[in-house]
């Protein structure tokens, strides 16, 4: 029985349905985990026994000296005398398993070992540092099998020990399952502030750049540091996304233009290059194109940024054939578009025998996998398709056997070639309950559901503390500054991140609110682009964007919804170099509400053009103390000229 | 125009003339001969036995001496180190021949090396260009340029080509004009000219561009700086000239160099110019693997090299604008521009050639590839950005270059 059937449900909580309890008895590893470790165990047994008749039954030095090579690697370093290439033996297998881990060289490991076999052979006959010629450690052999035994039961014992530990704690979380309250979700919009006026010109400068520029984002390797461009791109894509569909959906035209323009950097070379590098480490393939084959960090996020696009804005521009073209710098281009994508991410997902798809080759991830199951999912919603649910059975399937631990939480990582997880230290402990932008709430609901209430379970406490320190709606905290991901430097806004997504959690809007507020004044520098407006790196401002705008929409929420068509009057052009447009929408479908900011001075004639007006019908616009009127022409629409001189919040409404 | 059948008449004597003048040297003069022989092939190669010091100067100098030739046309200079070393082979070697000696051996075994190791140090500062750090700081230097504002850190034949670009891409801002205009009249030009034409043909005279420098002749042309009886000058020699136009540095014709000239020769009332530069582009200088010459040398009339992408791609783009290529060469541009406008704009060759790009597309329907090379932001390399200019021109007004210009119109107002 799979973890999936033996799933409990808790009693229906209050406030929705029942959330789901943890499987009482689960096994160690999933069928395609075990089959490949067990494969791996059979490979070395193999070379073990092959190692014992040579050290054992052969004999001789040069037998004994190769058949230690195998036991463990620099093993026959030891029977030589030469310690100090033992060590070094050791000291590069775990510089190998780094690379094995972070560029895909599976060939790492076992090249270490088999060249430290072939120079000890070497030196069996050769001379020695420090000890004479012709010397042999015959105490080396028991050492030796003693290292390894030590190596592979401490792995063994890490991994029962954590299993063991995990299983105990079934009981007590379940207990919690049966009862746990899920907070609702924030919705409530936020009165929009001088902080979200400069992000969103920071978003419009950073978009409006030249078109090969990547000014405002933090540079450095592409693999794994946290500098990666194209994580830094997904978060200001899916933040403007937010901004157009919560705050701008009655006026479009600039956002849209900017999201594109942003999109569209996704193909500079600078972002995706690094896959050729991989896929020549990891797959023994020249093939530069970074969407055919694995590198679901590039192509599910990219497949969800414009889920995200569409669904805020309403543009089909990418579901055009060719409209994203990736240029290998020798000129050749690989031609994509929203529906390649997704079929590729589709195809990608079904020819996995794991079931999630590698990142770098070899290695899946969870989290993007995550992402590309609602790169799925968000294009079944914005074209009807039905992909996620041709997947969603063999997925959900490897998340609960595969990836899952006994206390609910997944690994963060396993390889597609041995069945095995660790701890890379990219998330703590490895394990996470839930991951990606939505958090299982679109593609797996009573995971997210559960996921939440395990989240809840250590953030509910802290998250009590710092609301009950909120005075005059802030939340006056000094907080040290964290470093980044990418170690470089470190912001002070990284804390407060975690406070405002701790409230998000949580449900509590006076800490939310008393976060926002207090994170823009303690670190807001004052800067403008390409400086950035608070002190945080470029991924840190993606995501604190992301949270400040997740009302009434969030991402998940956003996605599920898809593109609506805006009800109401809409702000169809104006000087958009000259104002800020924070705010256009619609509460009732029949008044607008517009927010303008002039950009780099008072603008003394600002023509207003709308549309979408009941044809004929006088309008009035109220703000700043004073009054026009205007009447609808038979397209319905209609031209207002106003001064913007100061930040004007403004209301279009029916006259009648 | 030399005909066809003169450059053949010429190349069968060359080839005679190498392959009669060893074996005489081999039958005539005996062992002493065949060293003589030896220096035909490679200069100092004679010496190397017996005089290896003297060889090794040989083998330098004739180094030097085929970089003056292809880089300045001297070509003097390498007839005159390989008879200079067949002489001295002939001088200095004994009449008698060698026994086979393992120091005979040994010796004709390190020769080739010298061959192997020159290759290698060539190969070596060629791949060092592309090393990381060596690479970062050539970028650097890339991006350090302004644009037009930078004209005058380049080369004086680049600042000549620039110009002349820049002169087809008018109408340009007051202060940048003044900048081109500058530096064409800046005494490096002229220098350069007269340097070459006394080094490579003995030339005295009060007009260092009285013959070939194609390049500067053009750009004086097009920016209006060229005097009447030079203009005239100008005309008349292209009419006889080997390729059509007069050469770059005596003796070599370049691609980019030629159809600048060439479409100055137009604006300057030569008729026949068109034909004879097109019958150059679709002849001696016609692409072939996908490749257009680097040069045309004109004592014999054969092709040599390829092209640098942007140079192949700037030069027939500006040919197509006249009307002098078909639309054949995009196909093979199409990649390499590409590829240049995913890389970006970090090195100046790729710069040019995204802007060269740039203009083929004012003539070519390719969308896709238009939607590509527009993205990267040519503003370093001047050439690159004049090119830019150009293209935009064309954007606009595909026949710009075609019609005689109008007098009000831009640089060549002057």
């Amino acid at each position: 029985m799979t973890v999936s059937e033996s799933m409990h449900r808790s009693q229906p909580s209050p406030d929705g349905p029942p959330i789901m309890l943890l499987p009482t008895h689960p096994p160690r590893l999933g069928p395609v985990s075990r089959r490949l470790l067990l494969r791996l165990v059979a490979v070395l047994c193999t070379f073990q026994l092959v190692a014992a008749i040579l050290v054992f039954a052969v004999g001789g030095h040069t037998a004994r000296t190769v058949g230690l090579s195998i036991v463990f690697p620099g093993g026959g370093f030891l029977y030589v005398a030469s310690p100090i290439l033992f060590v070094l033996t050791a000291v590069t297998v775990i510089v190998a398993l780094v690379l094995w881990w972070g560029v895909s060289a599976h060939f790492a490991i076992p090249l270490v070992w088999a060249s430290a076999g072939v120079v000890a052979v070497v030196l069996v006959d050769g001379p020695r540092l420090l000890v004479d010629r012709g010397t042999y450690w015959q105490w080396s052999i028991p050492v030796v099998y003693v290292a390894a035994a030590a190596t592979v039961g401490s792995m063994v014992w890490r991994v029962e020990q954590a299993y063991r530990r995990k299983l105990a704690k079934v009981p007590g979380i379940n207990d919690y399952l049966r009862t746990a309250q899920l907070p609702k979700r924030l919705t409530l919009p936020r009165t929009l502030d001088d902080t979200d006026a400069q992000l969103l010109r920071w978003c419009y400068d950073f978009a409006f750049q030249p078109d090969d520029g990547l000014d405002g984002l933090d540079w450095g390797e592409q693999f794994h540091g946290g500098t990666q461009l194209r994580y830094q791109l997904n978060s200001v894509s899916w933040a403007m996304s937010l901004y157009a569909a919560n705050h701008l959906p009655n006026a479009p035209t600039q956002i849209e233009s900017a999201l594109t323009n942003v999109v569209l950097k996704h193909t500079d070379l600078r972002v995706w290059r690094y896959w050729r590098t991989l896929n020549i480490l990891g797959n023994f393939d020249t093939d530069p194109d970074p969407i055919r084959r694995d590198n679901i960090m590039f192509s599910a996020f990219l497949g969800d940024v414009i889920n995200s696009f569409e669904a805020a804005t309403g543009s089909t521009r990418f579901d055009e054939p060719g409209s994203l073209t990736f240029v290998w710098r020798d000129g050749r281009t690989f031609e994509y578009d929203h529906h390649s994508i997704y079929a590729a991410v589709k195809a990608n997902f079904e020819h996995s025998k794991l079931g999630f798809f590698p990142c770098e080759p070899g290695w899946s991830f969870t989290v993007c996998n995550v992402m590309g199951a609602q790169a799925l999912h968000g294009h079944d919603i914005a074209h009807g398709s039905d992909g996620w649910a041709q997947v969603r059975d063999r997925w959900q399937h490897t998340l609960d056997n595969e990836y899952s631990t006994p206390d609910g939480s997944y690994a963060h990582i396993r390889s597609n070639h041995v069945g095995l997880s660790w701890d890379t230290g990219e998330v703590q402990g490895g394990h996470y309950f839930a991951n990606g932008t939505h958090r299982f709430v679109d593609i797996l609901p009573g995971h997210a559901r559960r996921a939440k209430a395990l989240d809840l379970r250590g953030a509910s406490g802290k998250m009590a503390a710092l609301s009950a320190m909120v005075a005059d709606d802030r939340l006056d905290l000094d907080l040290p500054a964290e470093p980044e991901r990418h170690r470089t430097r470190s912001s002070r806004l990284l804390p407060w991140i975690k406070i405002i997504g701790g409230a998000r959690l949580v449900g509590d809007q006076k800490l939310l609110d008393a976060a926002i507020r207090s994170s823009a004044e303690k670190c807001g520098t004052g800067g403008q682009w390409p400086d950035r407006p608070l002190d945080v790196g470029a991924a840190g401002l993606g995501s604190y964007m992301l949270l400040r705008w997740s009302a009434p929409l969030d991402l998940a929420a956003l996605n599920m919804r898809g593109y609506v068509e805006p009800a109401g009057p809409m702000l169809d052009d104006t000087s958009w170099d000259d104002v800020l447009v924070t705010e256009a929408r619609s509460l009732d479908g029949a008044s607008l509400r517009l927010s303008l900011r002039p950009r780099d001075g008072a603008v003394h004639g600002l023509r207003l053009r709308f549309a979408a007006m009941v044809p004929g019908c006088p309008y009035r616009m109220l703000g700043a103390g004073s009054v026009c009127s205007v009447v609808a022409d038979e397209r319905g629409c209609a031209d207002v000229v106003i001064p913007v001189e100061v930040p004007l919040d403004l209301i279009l409404e029916p006259a009648r | 125009m030399f005909t066809e059948r003169s450059l053949r008449v010429r190349r069968a004597i060359v080839v005679v003339g190498s392959v009669a003048v060893p074996a005489t040297l081999v039958l005539g003069f005996g062992h002493r001969g065949q060293h003589m022989a030896r220096n035909l092939i490679v200069p100092g190669g004679g010496l190397i036995d017996e005089r290896p010091i003297l060889a090794v100067c040989f083998l330098v100098t004739a180094t030097v001496a085929t970089v003056a030739w292809v880089k300045w046309g001297v070509d003097w200079s390498i007839v005159a180190v390989v008879v200079a070393s067949t002489v001295a082979a002939g001088l200095l070697t004994s009449p008698v021949a060698h026994s086979a000696t393992p120091q005979f051996a040994r010796s004709t075994h390190e020769f080739p090396l010298v061959i192997i190791v020159a290759g290698a140090v060539t190969w070596t500062r060629s791949a060092a260009g592309r090393l990381p750090g060596i690479r970062r700081l050539g970028r650097r230097r890339a991006r350090s340029f302004h644009g037009l504002a930078d004209i005058d850190r380049l080369s004086v034949v680049d600042r000549c080509r620039c110009a002349s670009i820049v002169a087809l891409s008018a109408p340009s801002p007051e202060a940048e004009l003044d900048r081109v205009l500058a530096t064409m009249e800046d005494s490096g030009v002229a220098r350069r000219a007269a340097r070459i034409g006394l080094l490579a043909r003995g030339r005295r005279g009060p007009d260092p561009f009285s013959i070939d420098h194609a390049h500067a002749r053009a750009a004086l042309s097009l920016t209006g700086r060229l005097p009447a009886d030079a203009t005239a000058r100008f005309v008349d020699q292209a009419g006889v000239a080997p390729g059509g136009v007069p050469a770059s540095e005596p003796s070599w014709v370049r691609p980019l160099d030629g159809t600048l000239a060439a479409v100055a020769l137009e604006r300057a009332g030569d008729r026949g110019v068109a034909q004879r530069w097109t019958a150059m582009l679709t002849g001696p200088m016609s692409m072939r693997r996908g490749h257009r010459p680097a040069c045309w040398w004109t004592p014999l009339g054969v092709s040599a090299g390829s092209a640098p992408p942007w140079e192949h791609a700037a030069a027939t783009a500006i040919a197509r604008a006249m009307r002098w290529v078909t639309d054949d060469d995009w196909a093979v541009l199409r990649p390499r521009v590409l590829g240049a406008a995913a890389r970006g704009t970090s090195t100046c060759h790729d710069e040019r050639l995204i802007a060269a790009g740039r203009v083929w597309l004012a003539f070519i329907d390719d969308d896709p590839a238009a939607g590509i090379v527009k993205r990267p932001s040519v503003r370093h390399d001047p050439i690159a950005v004049a090119l830019d200019r150009l293209a935009r021109r064309l954007t606009i007004d595909p026949n710009a270059l075609c019609r005689t210009p109008d007098v009000s119109e831009g640089i060549s107002a002057g």
